[in-house]
């Protein structure tokens, strides 16, 4: 694992793109962050609350200094965040984390759901830009709460929506869409899943990994104390020597290799 | 120029902050923010005899004026501590203070032993998580115990004993009292209270464990009144612990009679919230006219009955 830098910047809001009623991609001056920020990686922003919200890293121009993180907005933090003004200065703590490993992957699937999409955009073009195919798929509950389609197209070799609904491009699930990806272009030695999104889309995810022997990193969302590895608050269920132990999801995470969850522990 | 030194017993520290409990790992992660010799002291993770994985998630639930977490003392056990984390942390140039967690008395002694000639400051006995179903706050809310644990750890101990105190009983003078009787160096308070949050939309505790420790600038008010009414029931030094996140925090712990102070929870919202404090104290001592910060120690001059 590489060291974390440790890092605390003032950040400038440059703008905020409204995708729907809820989700917005907020546009950050963060330079060092944009420096330093790897694919899986999370920043953690003051909300006006008492603890730091963590969000994914959904794009980066270090040039520009640009740190984008796409926000869904839930509740206090995040409507607060999402209601800043152009140029509100907010503290940035991170990027932080063990982000998604890029080395000995060729071809990679790149699945996603909820909030988890997000920081998906980023991982995708650093894989496209180290040559690597990518295959993307991500699944709403309907069409009309599909995000972010064309950016997805443009850094996938495939891109496929899944929506439960049907009307997307593949009728299910975000794993339905990980079926048909497959279906079509299927593994080389170096192949690689790679998924963010609620527990029931991950725990989908490995079983289908499972089922088809592949291999494959989770991104998990824990509620967070501080973000940076001093409290246990981010609990992690993990299998050490076959027993249940607990990593920390700011530290060892957000990103884990799938076979070392503890899938029965994880609620 | 300002003497930020404070002394605890027989201890001298270069300035009255110390990393509480449970907030601040066994150091490595915060060294990448800032040197750890700029702190008083650092008090570790709550370590116990054998590995323990904690409690099951969530652990977290955020609240006004500050949060619960029910933890549940993970950690890699007192071998692992001394082998891997020690080490590394007393070369870093500040005082270590070893909070240690037990089931009994025995577990409490053979801790206490464990660290002989290990080259730290102090131990620190938990005597007040309340995270745990056996020993911590169970111990530290019965006086005849927490002499009895003081006592038997006294007898082994090579550095101070410290006892920290559970701010979850009625009396808590009753239980200083207790500590100083069974021999503690100094006492240090308070632990968090306990407390509770429910989703109302699945009606389920936020917190698995049900119930969790409420610590963060809320529980101030508490602590400094508990800190106080301690420092008038004892002659041992008092260690002020609870929702300190400013420079005048420190100040006001100091004045209700605390010869040091421990920060928790500020840590976990701004990693640099210790060094932030230590370089706003000298300007605000200036501007109080005091010269020493020891000399603050239970200066506060409570109003007497009947006064006008
Ligand atoms: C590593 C990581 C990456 C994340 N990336 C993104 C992202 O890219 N985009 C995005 O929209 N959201 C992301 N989240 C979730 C986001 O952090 C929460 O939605 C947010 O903290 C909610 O804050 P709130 O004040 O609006 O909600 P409230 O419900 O008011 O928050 C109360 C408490 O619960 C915590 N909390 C609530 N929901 C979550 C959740 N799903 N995960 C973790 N903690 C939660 C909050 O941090 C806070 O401590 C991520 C979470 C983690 C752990
Ligand atoms: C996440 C967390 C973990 C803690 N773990 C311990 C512990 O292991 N041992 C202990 O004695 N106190 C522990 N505490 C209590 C703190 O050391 C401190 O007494 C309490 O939080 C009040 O101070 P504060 O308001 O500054 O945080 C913990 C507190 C928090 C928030
Ligand atoms: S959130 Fe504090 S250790 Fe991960």
């Amino acid at each position: 694992m590489t060291m974390n830098a440790r890092l605390k910047e003032t950040a400038h809001v440059t703008g905020i793109e409204w995708l729907d009623s809820e989700n917005a991609l907020l546009r950050l001056n963060a330079p060092e962050a944009a420096r330093l920020a790897q694919p899986g990686q999370f920043v953690l922003l003051a909300a006006g609350q008492m603890l730091n919200r963590p969000f994914g890293v959904a794009l980066t121009d270090p040039d520009a200094g640009m740190v984008t993180v796409g926000i869904k907005k839930v509740g206090i933090g995040t409507g607060a965040l999402l209601d800043l003004e152009q140029g509100s200065a907010i503290r940035l703590l991170g990027p932080f984390g063990h982000g998604f490993s890029l080395d000995n992957v060729n071809r990679a699937y790149v699945i996603g759901g909820g909030t988890g999409i997000f920081p998906l955009l980023f991982l995708l073009h650093v894989l496209r830009s180290r040559g690597v195919e990518t295959f993307a798929g991500c699944g709403f509950r309907t069409l009309q709460q599909a995000l972010l389609q064309e950016d997805f197209s443009d850094v996938s070799d495939q891109y496929l929506t899944a929506c439960e609904s049907g009307g997307g491009d593949v009728s299910g699930t975000a794993v339905d869409a990980l079926d048909a990806l497959y279906l079509g272009h299927g593994r080389t030695e170096r192949t690689r899943v790679f998924a963010c999104g609620p527990i029931p889309m991950l725990r989908a995810v490995n079983r289908w990994c499972e089922t088809h022997d592949v291999a494959a990193e989770c991104s998990f969302e824990a509620r967070m104390g501080c973000g940076f590895g001093i409290c246990r608050g981010c609990a992690v269920p993990v299998l050490k020597a076959g027993a249940l132990d607990y990593d920390r999801c700011c530290v060892e995470g957000p990103v884990f290799d799938r076979r070392l969850i503890a899938w029965e522990a994880l609620s | 120029m300002i003497d930020m030194r404070v002394r605890v017993g027989s201890l001298v520290f270069d300035n009255p902050l110390l990393a509480a409990s449970g907030t601040y790992g066994f150091g490595r992660e915060m060294s990448e923010f800032y040197r750890l010799d700029r702190l008083g002291g650092i008090v570790t993770k709550a370590v116990t005899r054998e590995p323990r994985i904690g409690n099951p998630p969530h652990r977290i639930a955020e609240t006004a004026g500050g949060m619960l977490n029910a933890v549940g003392l993970q950690n890699p056990g007192i071998d692992s501590v001394l082998r891997d984390e020690l080490p590394w942390l007393l070369k870093q140039h500040v005082p270590v203070v070893v909070n240690i967690a037990g089931r009994d008395l025995s577990d409490y002694v053979v801790l206490t032993d464990n660290l002989v000639g290990s080259g730290i400051s102090a131990v620190e006995l938990n005597l007040s998580c309340p995270n745990v179903k056996t020993g911590c706050m169970a111990i530290g809310s019965e006086p005849d115990l927490i002499e009895a644990v003081t006592r038997a750890c006294k007898r082994v101990a090579d550095v101070p004993v410290w006892v920290k105190l559970t701010p979850n009983v009625t009396h808590i003078g009753d239980m200083a009292k207790a500590a100083e009787a069974g021999g503690a160096d100094a006492i240090s308070l308070i632990n968090t209270l306990l407390g509770m949050r429910i989703d109302i939309r699945t009606r389920r505790p936020v917190i698995k464990n049900n119930t969790g420790g409420y610590s963060g600038p809320g529980v101030f008010p508490v602590a400094l009144r508990m800190v106080h009414e301690c420092s008038q029931a004892v002659r041992i030094p008092v260690v002020g612990i609870g929702g300190i996140h400013t420079a005048e925090g420190v100040i006001e712990m100091m004045l209700a009679g605390a010869s040091a102070v421990q920060i928790g929870t500020a840590n976990l919202i701004d990693p640099y919230a210790m060094p932030d404090i230590l370089d706003a104290l000298p300007g605000l001592l200036t501007e109080l006219g005091a010269e020493a910060m020891a000399a603050l120690t239970g200066a506060v001059q409570p109003w007497q009955e009947g006064a006008r």
